[in-house]
């Protein structure tokens, strides 16, 4: 079954969302789970980690946000269940059980008197096994039986997409609504900057003028990269001013340490500019999708 | 090397402009023809075979927009370094008016600046016949030396330096914005709503996405200088004007280019005056007038 995906930053997840993430980049997960089960402790909800690790080494929060999580699951505030306990029955993992175990903690929760409930599960160990895919194509469907039609559960299943088959990234893909990204680097309504980690760089989106530019050149130097390129995805970039070009160029080459920045996707017009001022003028830029002219 | 040939027939075209490409085929100069079509006819005639080590290309087609123009000599004679480049280059002075005729006349000045430092050579041949005064003030205060019916030039006693002629072409008063049109106040650095203002006015004149584009560049480059160096008040205005739209953003400091800086093309984005050529080589005309009562920067654009 085909659905049609879309992209929301983990702030943007709401109760009734049931996200993926297939994350290529260990950053990428700890952003994306810490800021998720951060955001929920902060906002007194009650999470549910479906995860084989301490609370304490739960992705992102020690690192990213130096919380130790810790007194919250003594608290009860945050429930960590192995994978053994979350869905074993008679020694085969079950999907099923699953669900059954999802049903009892989102109750104790509402027992509790929680509100809201963030679940996470990471599927990575399931991944390499035979028969991975289907048990994690499995799990997701007994997720997404509880979460779609809640309105107080939100969930996130991930898996380290080094791990899995080409045709179960896909499959598991295709199954959920809604794909979880990072949360913007910078939005401030007309400019919204985001990582990307396959490729690395930055997502510009909307309009770049000089009161963004350093804003601009600060998220640009956080990812710049010493071994690797940097890409800069500009599908959805409406406006960028000479000034911000002038950045992308030749300090670029400094930034990225001599690798320069792969622009991808340049509107028409960005491309019509860059040409009539000439490429050449611009050495830290290299080409990459997108360009109608070589 | 930068002359000015004055001819009053083919002839004397001819027995000037023959003899210098022919030199420069002897000395392996990169030879260029930027000639009308007629002429370009009859120097192939009087070439013979030497025709095809030269590059001919219609002036016609060269030349449509000054600083452009500039880029595109500049991107010859880098393009045919270490050979130095011998040209003819006839600008066409027919059909423009005054205003083209002007920024024209300044870029014959300019490109004196541009072609010096590379040791081109250079003749702009000039038909006596069909130039205007104008026109023929401009040639004779632009080009340091003279050819005139001989092939040993004279030195021309009204040349003007470049950056005296392009200031000179600066003090010409602006034709003032008609009453009534539309104002709006800049002030602060996030030029959204600017942008969205022109957009607004050119998309009901049905201005095109591509012009509006570079449109929206030019006059957000306009606009960030006078927010970051200008005084306020800052105001922006927009009307159209035959078949052009004008911004204009005027503020009360004083603030004028430095020498021919945003006409010559910069090495790279990174080059002082980078933000004001381009913003000139992606619009018509901007025309920057500073004086006491503060600086206009007015920008044309074809609809």
């Amino acid at each position: 079954m085909e659905t049609l995906n879309t992209q929301r930053p983990v702030g943007d997840l709401r109760p009734g969302d049931h996200a993926w993430l297939a994350y290529a980049h260990p950053d990428e997960q700890s952003r994306v789970l810490g800021d998720f089960v951060y955001s929920g402790l902060d906002a007194g909800e009650k999470i549910i980690c479906v995860t084989d690790t301490l609370p304490r080494l739960l992705p992102g929060l020690l690192t990213r946000h130096e919380i130790d999580v810790t007194p919250f699951a003594e608290a009860g505030h945050l429930s960590v269940i192995p994978w053994n306990k979350a869905c074993v029955l008679d020694g085969y993992c079950d999907p099923g059980q699953m669900a059954k175990t999802l049903e009892r903690e989102i109750d104790k929760a509402l027992d509790q008197k929680f509100n809201r409930v963030r679940i996470t599960a990471d599927m990575t160990w399931a991944a390499g096994l035979p028969g991975g895919s289907d048990f994690m194509l499995g799990c997701d469907h007994e997720v997404d039986s509880m979460v779609g039609p809640s309105t107080s559960v939100t969930a996130i299943c991930q898996v380290d997409r080094r791990g899995c088959t080409p045709g179960a990234l896909d499959a598991l893909r295709s199954t959920h609504e809604v794909l979880v990204e990072v949360n913007p680097e910078y939005d401030d309504g007309v400019l919204k900057i985001t990582r990307t980690y396959e490729p690395h760089g930055l997502r510009l989106e909307g309009e770049i003028d000089s009161a963004r530019h350093a804003a601009f050149t600060h998220t640009l130097t956080s990812v710049s990269d010493p071994r690797s390129e940097v890409h800069l995805e500009l599908g959805r970039l409406r406006f960028i001013d000479l000034g911000a070009l002038n950045l992308i160029g030749t300090p670029a080459m400094r930034l990225t340490r001599g690798n320069g920045l792969v622009l991808d996707n340049p509107s028409p017009d960005l491309e019509t500019v860059i040409q009539m001022v000439g490429f050449h003028r611009f050495p830290g830029i290299t080409r990459g999708h997108g360009w109608r002219s070589q | 090397m930068h002359r000015a040939l004055l001819y009053g027939g083919e002839d004397e075209f001819l027995s000037a402009a023959v003899p210098f490409l022919q030199e420069g085929l002897g000395e392996s100069d990169h030879v260029l023809a930027v000639v009308p079509p007629m002429n370009e006819i009859a120097l192939r005639d009087m070439l013979g075979t030497d025709m095809n080590d030269v590059q001919f290309i219609n002036s016609l087609d060269f030349y449509l927009h000054p600083v452009r123009t500039i880029a595109a000599y500049n991107d010859v004679v880098q393009g045919v370094a270490p050979r130095r480049l011998r040209a003819l280059a006839e600008p066409n002075w027919q059909g423009r008016s005054a205003l083209e005729t002007s920024e024209w006349g300044r870029y014959e000045a300019i490109v004196n600046a541009a072609f010096s430092k590379s040791g081109a050579q250079v003749i702009c041949p000039y038909d006596r016949r069909k130039i205007s005064n104008q026109v023929l003030k401009g040639c004779m205060r632009t080009h340091p030396e003279l050819l005139e019916g001989g092939y040993y030039p004279a030195y021309n006693n009204d040349y003007t330096v470049p950056e005296a002629y392009n200031s000179n072409v600066d003090r010409e008063t602006l034709a003032a914005a008609p009453a009534g049109v539309d104002r709006f106040l800049i002030e602060s650095a996030d030029l959204s709503p600017v942008r969205a203002f022109i957009t607004e006015r050119a998309t009901r004149r049905q201005m095109s996405p591509a012009n509006l584009n570079n449109l929206l560049i030019a006059a957000n480059e306009v606009a960030t200088n006078a927010v970051t160096h200008g005084t306020p008040p800052i105001e922006l205005m927009v009307w159209v004007h035959d078949d052009s739209l004008i911004c204009e953003v005027a503020d009360i400091g004083l603030w004028h280019p430095e020498d021919l800086v945003g006409f010559l093309p910069p090495e790279t984005a990174n080059s002082i005056g980078f933000g004001l050529w381009g913003a000139r080589m992606l619009v018509d005309l901007i025309q920057v007038r500073a004086g006491f009562n503060g600086t206009r920067v007015r920008i044309t654009t074809a609809l």
